[in-house]
């Protein structure tokens, strides 16, 4: 009978001993677990959140506002070295009095900003986008709608009012 | 198996758990530092990285005014616009500073560091015809082939046309 009890008593103890094992295990493995998840969790932060490239912006940015600049203030020798200022606003008009031999204002200006545009910000790599307001001059390469643009605009007095002339480029 | 024994066991028994788990804790620790020391890396990259770009920054913002180049009317300052005869003559001193290796030369070592600054028209000409339409200014490339280019587009004035050309400023700066 004695016997039979101490058996009894040793099997409980091992039965305790395991199921307090039984439960180590499983806390270890639920740390075990709630650490690959942080890990997880911080690894899809870092690589879904890429560092805004400040320089990239910045430069793009002081692109757009000096070339609109440059452009506007740039003599067209194909036209008596008339300004291409002048000829955006002439172009704005509903009636043209510029004509640069057989060439009107409008044609005139969207020459030599397809000239300026390909020799530079093409031959960059930079996508963009150039509207000159009021006017049918536009130019687009490859900028997909949505995408995060920087932009540059210049103003051209005229008389009555003003033409406004945007250039967006795209962070792509 | 007497009590004596037992207890020995025990005890043997306890000090390699002991072991395992200092040695455990010490693998946790390595590997927690290794990966310290990479995000660490990462984040001096990154500063390293930062610095560099606000250098860049600071460097076009001033080419695009320097004062040796600017073109004035009437003495008022104009906006992102270089003079073509002030190019030739600048360009023509600093080469021949580098070359003598004078004092206006460290001046300008001091200004632009390891970096190459050329002019180029882009319209009406286009022909990278030096002194033309085309001033390499300051050349100094140090040891590095790592390189980073910035563009600027200006003005280019001729003072007596009184005309204005569209051109580019291009900044590479060596790493």
């Amino acid at each position: 009978m004695k016997k039979k009890n101490k058996e009894a008593s040793e099997n409980m103890k091992h039965r305790k001993n395991m199921k307090k094992a039984q439960l180590e295990m499983i806390g270890l493995t639920v740390i075990v677990v709630i650490v690959i998840i942080a890990m997880m969790i911080f690894m899809v932060y870092k690589i879904g959140n890429p560092r805004e490239d400040i320089k990239k912006r910045y430069m793009d940015k002081e692109i757009a506002t000096n070339f609109l600049i440059a452009m506007t203030n740039t003599n067209v020798a194909e036209c008596n070295n008339l300004t291409l200022s002048s000829l955006i606003a002439d172009c704005a008009r509903d009636y043209h009095q510029i004509n640069c031999y057989d060439l009107n204002s409008c044609q005139a200006a969207n020459q030599t900003i397809h000239t300026l545009l390909s020799r530079t910000l093409d031959e960059w790599g930079l996508n963009y986008n150039l509207s000159v307001q009021n006017t049918d001059i536009s130019f687009v390469n490859q900028c997909k709608p949505g995408s995060d643009q920087v932009s540059g605009f210049s103003i051209i007095p005229r008389n009555p009012g003003q033409v406004e002339v945007s250039l967006r480029i795209c962070q792509e | 198996m007497n009590e004596r024994e037992m207890k020995r066991i025990k005890a043997q028994l306890q000090t390699t758990e002991t072991i395992f788990v200092i040695f455990l804790i010490l693998v946790i620790v390595v590997i927690g530092f290794v990966i310290y020391s990479k995000f660490h890396e990462g984040t001096i990259k990154e500063k390293q990285r930062e610095q560099r770009a606000r250098e860049v920054i600071e460097l076009a913002h001033r080419m695009s005014s320097w004062p040796e180049l600017e073109c004035s009317a009437s003495g008022a300052q104009q906006f992102v616009c270089l003079d073509r005869i002030k190019l030739n003559v600048l360009s023509d001193f600093i080469n021949k500073s580098r070359h003598t290796d004078s004092q206006a030369f460290n001046y300008y070592y001091d200004l632009l560091g390891d970096s190459q600054i050329i002019v180029k028209e882009v319209y009406p000409s286009n022909t990278q015809t030096y002194k033309k339409d085309y001033w390499r200014l300051y050349n100094n490339p140090g040891s590095t082939s790592h390189q980073n280019i910035i563009w600027v587009p200006v003005n280019l004035y001729n003072p007596l046309s009184r005309t204005y050309a569209f051109g580019v400023m291009e900044i590479t700066l060596y790493e």
